[in-house]
């Protein structure tokens, strides 16, 4: 039988990483993305992020309160900026999505009329879109 | 994994903290409660919760300014408070220098400038100003509510003009996006320039929407369009050139000396100053008053054209001939800044209207007073309250004559052509001895 372990015995390296993953789940490990408002910069933190798509001078990051920001910016130096942090996930071409956020998934039925998903807290018509080709790894984020 | 204690701090940064509620009774607020605490009356502290409420808290400032900096978590941004870094959710100009940082719940701390740096590095930002990567265009779109409307707004009726701006819409906001329409049709070729015609063209083009929205009386929305488009030039949005328009052209960039630009605050001088500019080979401009954007648009591109190196220091010098008293400072300053804006950023400016170009002769003969007796300023002495606003600065900045209140007209010098000819050959010659003028 194996021996309990005393409460103060220092933590082993793999529940040190099992700990941090579940912390990083909870917070970014990024600082937050600023955003140009009219006379301010807002600060958005990552997991607050549902999820990014190019517009017309750069991109438009969505919260998950469904408010949309502009940042003049391309959508790969984003996800490279991102790219540390493990809740990012490259949907489609046009959308960087927040995996911790996502509330639902609906499979598209060709390329021309690709998936959507879903967000927690955001309306039916706020949704991004997904590829064909990356609906697997989604997937298996999402634990189908 | 050696981020792990910053990262436990943002979910809990630091120990609760005790607190006084409004009925007495005293209680603890979790940390992660907490947008910022201040320091209070005395040794006392506040603390502002992240929903807006606020309390006195039970410990002073000191201790618990100690206790909650030990967490990474919380930033000092001013003496006098600490905020906590994962609530805040703005950074804002508080006048042109200074900042100040917007948290959760409403609660507003002051950015001392010795801090700003550091909180620089903690966000990772490379500017308070504005984000980086910036775009001016896109900035102001934001800024001014312009969009990418297709239809043209000129020629919608109301119910289009309703459903595009909205049943209590802004008559600025509407000629500002016709505005920003109506260059960018030219852009695209759909819209053939104003080629020849002024800006009325363009109150006029807007004027039936307008109409059909009932609103073009009782206010002068002419000078709306005026002021919107002369704006949208100043901060690079637009061109006056772009729509074709007209200019009176009360300038000449010069031939043997292009880089010194002699200007004149009346625009009745511009005989007088072409034949200056046949003299002396510098560039002339009458600015009539306050320069107008349009003009100073005109005037550069062509100076820039001329004078390539236009960027160096020292190049670009203006001599005036500009009255001595607050409004031509103003005029000075103002085409100054114009220069800037359309790219000629190191200009400097001699005035040659100054008592220093003048004998006390001729300065007792030519002063004037800058009080106005209407206004009840009848004595040479300041107001209590001193001069008004703008004359006050400039007294300080020039000291008017002798330190009195006087000033002096251009037209005093100009109607001594022999002087004035003299005194730009003098600068014309200090600036030739430091090798700095051509020709």
């Amino acid at each position: 039988m194996p021996r309990k372990k005393s409460p103060d015995a220092p933590i082993d390296n793999e529940t040190l990483a099992k700990l941090y993953a579940l912390v990083v789940r909870l917070v970014s490990p990024l600082p937050p993305i600023p955003v140009q408002g009219v006379d301010f910069i807002a600060l958005i933190r990552p997991e607050d992020i549902a999820f990014i798509t190019p517009e017309k001078r750069g991109v438009k990051i969505v919260d998950r309160e469904g408010k949309s920001w502009p940042r003049y910016d391309n959508i790969t130096k984003i996800e490279k900026r991102l790219s540390a942090d493990p809740r990012f996930f490259k949907a489609h071409r046009a959308f960087l999505i927040n995996v911790e956020l996502v509330r639902g998934i609906k499979v598209g039925k060709s390329e021309k009329a690709p998936g959507k998903v879903f967000f927690r807290g955001l309306p039916d018509d706020l949704f991004a879109e997904i590829s064909e080709d990356a609906l697997p790894e989604l997937k298996k984020r999402l634990g189908f | 994994m050696n981020d792990l204690p910053r990262l436990l701090s943002r979910l809990l940064p630091g120990d609760p903290v005790g607190v006084i509620f409004p009925d007495g009774a005293e209680g603890a607020v979790t940390a992660d409660r907490l947008a910022l605490i201040k320091k209070g009356r005395g040794p006392g502290a506040i603390v502002r919760l992240v929903d807006g409420t606020e309390l006195p808290a039970a410990l002073d400032y000191a201790t618990l300014f100690r206790r909650l900096s030990a967490s990474p978590n919380w930033f000092k941004p001013h003496i006098d408070h600490l905020v906590n870094l994962d609530r805040l959710e703005r950074i804002g100009e508080a006048s042109s220098d200074r900042y100040q940082l917007h948290l959760a719940g409403g609660a507003v701390a002051p950015l001392t400038n010795v801090y700003a740096p550091d909180l620089k590095s903690r966000l990772s930002l490379d500017s308070l100003d504005h984000v980086i990567p910036f775009n001016r265009p896109a900035y102001w779109m934001l800024k001014e509510n312009l969009r990418d409307i297709e239809a043209p707004i000129n020629k919608m009726e109301k119910p289009e003009l309703l459903a595009t701006f909205g049943a209590s819409f802004v008559v600025s906001d509407i000629i500002g996006n016709f505005l920003w329409q109506f260059v960018n049709r030219i852009r695209k070729g759909v819209q053939p320039p104003l080629t020849g015609r002024n800006v009325r063209s363009l109150w006029y083009a807007i004027k039936p929407a307008l109409s059909k929205l009932g609103v073009i009386h009782g206010m002068d929305h002419y000078k709306t369009v005026s002021k919107k488009l002369a704006d949208y030039v100043a901060c690079g949005m637009m061109r006056y050139r772009e729509f074709g328009f007209a200019e009176e052209g009360n300038w000449t960039i010069g031939t043997r000396r292009p880089e010194i630009i002699i200007a004149a605050e009346k625009r009745s001088d511009i005989g007088y100053l072409r034949l200056l500019r046949k003299s002396f080979g510098t560039s002339v401009i009458a600015l009539g008053g306050k320069p107008k954007t349009i003009t100073s648009e005109y005037f550069t591109d062509a100076f820039k054209a001329k004078v390539t190196d236009y960027h160096k220091p020292g190049r670009v010098l203006v001599i005036g001939l500009i009255d001595y008293d607050p409004s031509g400072w103003i005029i000075g300053n103002t085409f100054l800044d114009d220069l800037r804006v359309f790219g000629i950023k190191r200009a400097r400016l001699v005035n040659l209207i100054t008592p220093a170009n003048y004998t006390p002769e001729e300065i007792e003969i030519n002063k004037y007073s800058l009080l106005d007796p209407e206004a009840g300023d009848d004595s040479e002495d300041p107001p209590d309250g001193g001069y008004a606003t703008t004359l006050e600065k400039w007294m300080k900045e020039f000291g008017g004559i002798n330190g009195e209140p006087y000033g002096l007209e251009t037209d005093s010098m100009i109607l001594d052509d022999a002087k004035v000819r003299r005194l730009i050959k003098k600068v014309l010659d200090s600036l030739k001895s430091k090798g700095r003028v051509t020709g």
